[in-house]
């Protein structure tokens, strides 16, 4: 009996279809979850209460970070992400209060 | 080194911004669109629809956003009509490098006095996409497993 072997191009082709299936599945769910929470389009006046949910969010982790004497690398991240958020925090409240001045 | 390396990282040292990664250089993901040529697209807008010629498509942190000529930026997934699907980036995806420009970048923008409330600006779009990208890579994470299907 002879065996037919799937050119090598063919399999290449079935194989980035297959993955690329998967890929875009998982994406899927990312796009139900962030539209959950409400992140995909940020309504304009929930910015300032995104931003503290972020922090949340990033002080957990911290905090779970900290107590570990590993994962420096991404406690420091975190530290550094949770600095910009604040910024912004602090951005955000001057531009309300300006905002409401007007 | 040899010396177009050199040149290459200062390059990209004098210009943080080309570390948002254009289309065309994502390994995992070819998408046919949009055609390099000059394309007039519509989209959804707060006021209804709305159209704008596409100078630029460039990567963010979780999904693609088309900068117009006129300066207004429309993430991938407000675009009307027949095309493929969104494409996104997994947070794994980003690199220390790569977040920290975008962290500063925002920072920049808010020492600035710019207003993430100004509809389809590039702060506003740079800050929906930090948010989103930051609540994958913190809350989620502790959350869930990994899923075997971003993998």
């Amino acid at each position: 009996m002879k065996i037919r072997m799937i050119p090598s191009e063919v399999r290449e082709e079935a194989e980035r279809y297959i993955m690329g299936k998967a890929y875009q599945s998982g994406k899927q769910q990312v796009w139900s979850l962030l539209s959950e929470v409400g992140l995909v389009d940020i309504p304009t006046d929930e910015f300032s209460e995104r931003v503290k949910e972020a922090k949340k969010a990033v002080m957990d982790r911290l905090g779970e970070l900290l107590e570990s004497t590993t994962d420096i690398e991404e406690r420091d991240s975190a530290a550094y992400s949770l600095a910009t958020l604040k910024k912004l925090e602090t951005a955000l409240q001057r531009k309300g209060t300006s905002r409401t001045a007007d | 080194m040899s010396p177009v390396n050199r040149n290459q990282k200062s390059v990209t040292k004098a210009t943080p911004t080309l570390l948002m990664r254009p289309t065309e250089k994502r390994p995992d993901v070819h998408p046919k669109w949009p055609s390099e040529e000059a394309q007039v697209i519509n989209f959804t807008s707060r006021g209804g629809s709305a159209t704008g010629v596409v100078k630029e498509v460039r990567w963010g942190l979780v999904w693609r956003d088309f900068i117009l000529e006129d300066g207004r930026v429309i993430p991938e997934y407000k675009i009307l009509g027949e095309h493929e699907s969104p494409v996104w980036r997994k947070p794994q995806d980003i690199g220390q490098d790569e977040r920290e420009a975008w962290e500063r970048r925002l920072a920049s923008m808010a020492d600035a006095g710019l207003d993430p409330r100004d509809e389809e600006q590039p702060f506003r779009a740079e800050l929906n996409q930090y948010l989103a990208y930051t609540y994958l890579r913190f809350k989620e994470a502790r959350n869930k497993p990994p899923d075997p299907k971003w993998t």
